[in-house]
């Protein structure tokens, strides 16, 4: 193997892996031991439940999840078509085969050759590829032929989709000063491809809708039977594979069946035929890639730095603004009314302005658009009441996760900290400005969500429920989202951590984010069990759901005040001169 | 002392009477900026190159073409006789490059990375080699931590004993003395004087001139990815000094030629890219 790669680089691979397991379990805290406890449990229960599933329950007794070698191929082949079509246009594939900044410093100027540069980057990619064969042949354990099969496909899949990524990034970067016009080329006409398959999905999902409907009145009242019929007439598989056989879309997916055909293959001859026709054709992007080896180490090395730099200011926080946000800027309310905290509560908001015009318009755009979509029939009011259900459906989500991964926050202002220490504020309202954006932002997407879900079914909604009532369910949202932000800010401040890790997967934060996480709906749970109880208290007295609906809503502004002042705390103590997560 | 002794006596590969390195018309393109314009000058054994230059001038560039780094677009470089593009793997062997903000496999010890070094490098007997440059930077005792544990000064000492252990033909360090403490500075100049003494070339660059004073025999001024001045430190005064005695100060000398290059840019004079001697400019190159 040293005519692939100089036997160094075999031993830098080994070090680095040894290193990393190292790293896994390194006992620099307790924090840090428990969560790598917790993280590897977790993970082996996942291995448990995926590997144990099929022997226990027996390969594909469960009605809903029976696949056909067919249904594989189909699917397969679509996931990775997909997954290379992504890679191809947004251009992934060319960051994937970047060089770590240590690479960078000590393999690149190394002495090797290009060629021998090329294969060390390729057999690095291959190696991260053994993994992804893993999680596919244990994730699709239960549909695919045979956990050797799925994991051999799995590999060369990924593989596969990274080496044409790359090449599409060479081909451009030969094209000299029409780098530009060949790359929009290729990516728009892959677009293309994707969005005619797309379409006659699109199609499809629209003949089933209107089959379904049709099956449900022709099926009587009855409601099993109704959704039996609806049921038989979507058949999501006879549909896909109906598309799959048109012309157009089996010669844009071609390139992907044999990596289908492989994950589905259940005999050896099979695999062996198969894998060798996906070898072939990872073989050939290879061979492509290191004929191209001058263009390939120039571009590694412009796209490794402007990597490792967009990795160290979102292991940091810190965003690239755009262009759209630059603008949105200047939009961004003065805020005079908060006095001196207003530049601490603007620097979040200008930062964010174009989620704070989109996101409302998404949220929006759930219950409207689903109204309109499944309206097949002129007197029924079905439209209106799936799309009022699908939007207060999806709040509690909006609720809940919209502040968590907005991070426009204490979490996002972790090298910040010490300076935020040094400003001229009390820790309250200091954390009244930090909170300002995230309670702003979610706020006005739950109002959007649940406005539009409330339009779209407001006869219905009217009919069963007083305004007075639903008034109270629009107040209650802010106040609930404080009481989310403020858990999150109080934990992260009591245990910090990075949104991104500087140094790729780490079962110890894993296992601390589940162990977060818990604590977060536990602290929740528990933070809004007075409100509840007392309402319903107050309800099982008065018989009245508005005064039950103001007892929460009072009870719970009080949790959020406290909640504020706890982060205020939490901040007061937290130590700039800890141990900060790398 | 025997482990500076075991350090310094080692002599670098390249055979007496070739160039530490030679570099000739060298240019470097993105798309849009040409970042180094032509650049000419050599580097014999045992000379100490000072490499100076305003932020974006291109010396950095210049030190990431000859690592083997970045591709030159034009040109060529060749290290201890090696010609970089034609015999890269012979020419990368000679050359030992420690960035400014070197960057370390964060997971790897210290040791880990020295092994890899030794490894890639085909070296023999590198452990007493390594082992006294550890002791001589004050690192001995983090010889088994990893090095996401080290502060930036010993992650900037790793990187030039990663080099040192290597005992090169030539090393280019860029801004050797960032991070260090000032017992490490000592050491670092110690240390380069003991490789230019044992016959490395050296060429390093630095915005802090006392430094290059005190190390350097030659002086090589970049702006805007032109040459401006290369010859010896003397020279440069007599060309760039504000004093008639030829005893002005290297800052007085720096502000003179990045100015007056400013100005040769826009009228495009050849005089002022010329190199001063021949003494120093063994190749006759240097013209941009």
């Amino acid at each position: 193997m040293n005519l692939l790669v100089h036997k160094s680089m075999w031993l830098l691979i080994w070090l680095r892996f040894k290193g990393w397991l190292r790293a896994q379990f390194s006992g620099k805290s307790v924090m840090r031991l428990v969560g790598a406890v917790v993280g590897a449990v977790v993970f082996l229960l996942w291995m448990l439940n995926a590997v144990m599933w099929p022997v226990l329950t027996g390969r594909r007794s469960s009605k809903l999840l029976t696949t056909t070698p067919e249904d594989v191929i189909n699917f397969a082949s679509l996931g990775l078509g997909a997954i290379t079509a992504m890679t191809l246009i947004f251009g992934g594939g060319t960051k994937l085969m970047t060089f770590r900044p240590a690479e960078l410093d000590f393999v690149v100027p190394g002495p090797y050759s290009p060629r021998t540069l090329i294969n060390y980057k390729l057999l690095t990619l291959f190696a991260s590829g053994l993994f992804s064969g893993i999680f596919y042949s244990i994730f699709f354990a239960r549909h695919t032929g045979h956990f050797v099969s799925a994991f051999v496909a799995g590999v060369l899949a990924t593989l596969f989709a990274t080496l044409a990524g790359i090449t599409l990034g060479l081909v451009g970067e030969i094209s000299g000063s029409r780098k530009l016009l060949v790359l929009g080329v290729a990516r728009g006409a892959i677009a293309a491809g994707v969005a005619w398959i797309v379409y006659r999905f699109v199609i499809a999902a629209r003949e089933a809708q209107v089959a379904a409907v049709q099956a449900a009145e022709a099926a009587g009242t009855d409601g099993a039977k109704r959704l039996e019929a609806m049921n038989g007439a979507i058949s999501v598989r006879t549909r896909v594979a109906g598309v799959m056989e048109e012309t157009i879309v089996s010669v844009l997916t071609l390139p992907f069946r044999p990596f289908g055909n492989l994950f589905a293959a259940s005999t050896f001859a099979q695999a062996c035929l198969w894998a060798s026709v996906c070898v072939i054709m990872v073989v050939a992007l290879w061979s492509a890639i290191v004929f191209m080896q001058r263009a390939w180490q120039e571009m590694a090395v412009r796209v490794s730095e402007q990597t490792a730099k967009a990795a160290e200011k979102m292991v940091k926080g810190t965003r690239e603004r755009g262009t759209l946000s630059k603008r949105l800027a200047a939009f961004a309310p003065q805020l005079q009314w908060m006095g001196p905290t207003r530049a601490i509560a603007r620097r979040h908001l200008t930062a964010s302005m174009p989620m704070v015009i989109f996101a409302p318009l998404l949220g929006a755009m759930v219950p409207l658009a689903l109204s309109y979509m499944v309206r097949t029939s002129e007197d029924t009011q079905a439209p209106a009441i799936i799309g009022a259900i699908a939007g207060f459906g999806m709040l509690p989500a909006v609720i809940f996760i919209a502040p968590a991964l907005l991070r426009m926050d204490f979490r996002n202002d972790l090298d910040h900290i010490e300076t935020l220490k040094t400003l001229p504020f009390s820790a309250t309202r200091l954390v009244s400005a930090q909170l300002f954006t995230p309670l702003l932002v979610s706020t006005l997407m739950a109002w959007a969500l649940a406005g539009a879900a409330m339009f779209v079914g407001r006869e219905a909604i009217l009919k069963h429920i007083d305004l007075g009532v639903v008034v109270l369910v629009f107040a209650a949202m802010p106040i609930i989202i404080l009481i989310v932000l403020c858990i999150d800010n109080a934990l992260f401040l009591l245990v910090p951590e990075r949104p991104m890790q500087a140094k790729g997967v780490n079962v110890a934060v894993t296992g601390k984010r589940v162990l977060t996480m818990a604590a977060r709906l536990l602290t929740f749970g528990i933070t809004l069990a007075p409100a509840a109880l007392l309402a319903w208290l107050v309800y099982f007295f008065s018989d009245s759901l508005f005064a039950a609906g103001v007892t929460a809503l009072v009870i719970a502004g009080g949790a959020a005040i406290a909640g504020v002042l706890l982060v205020a705390w939490t901040f007061r103590r937290f130590d700039v001169s800890r141990d900060m997560p790398e | 002392m025997s482990d500076e002794s075991t350090a310094a006596t080692h002599v670098p590969m390249t055979s007496s009477g070739t160039l530490a390195l030679d570099v000739n018309g060298l240019v470097k393109s993105y798309a849009t900026l040409t970042a180094v314009r032509g650049l000419g000058f050599s580097v014999k054994p045992g000379q100490v190159l000072a490499m100076v230059g305003p932020n974006g001038a291109g010396k950095t560039t210049t030190m990431r073409c000859i690592a083997g780094i970045l591709p030159a677009t034009r040109g060529t470089i060749a290290v201890g006789g090696f010609d970089l593009e034609k015999q890269p793997v012979e020419a990368k062997r000679r050359v030992a490059y420690v960035p400014d903000d070197p960057k370390l496999f964060d997971n790897l010890t210290v040791w880990e990375h020295l092994e890899f070094i030794a490894a890639a490098y085909e070296l023999k007997q590198w452990q007493p080699i390594a082992d006294s440059w550890l002791e001589r930077f004050e690192l001995t005792p983090k010889r088994d931590t990893p090095t996401s544990e080290l502060s930036r000064g010993m992650r900037q000492k790793i990187a030039v004993i990663a080099a040192y252990v290597r005992e090169p033909a030539f090393i280019m360090l860029d801004e050797p003395m960032t991070g260090l403490d000032p017992r490490g500075i000592r050491t670092m100049k110690d240390s380069i004087r003991e490789r230019s003494r044992a016959g490395a070339g050296v060429m390093l660059s630095s915005h802090l001139l006392a430094l290059v004073e005190d190390l350097c025999d030659a002086l090589l001024i970049m702006h805007k990815g032109q040459l401006v001045f290369f010859g010896t430190v003397m020279e440069a005064r007599e060309r760039f000094g504000v004093s008639q005695t030829g005893d002005s100060s290297l800052e007085d000398v720096f502000f003179r030629a990045t100015e007056g290059a400013a100005n040769a840019t826009a009228i495009a004079s050849v005089d002022v890219l010329t190199p001063a001697s021949d003494a120093t400019n063994t190749t006759g190159g240097g013209n941009a």
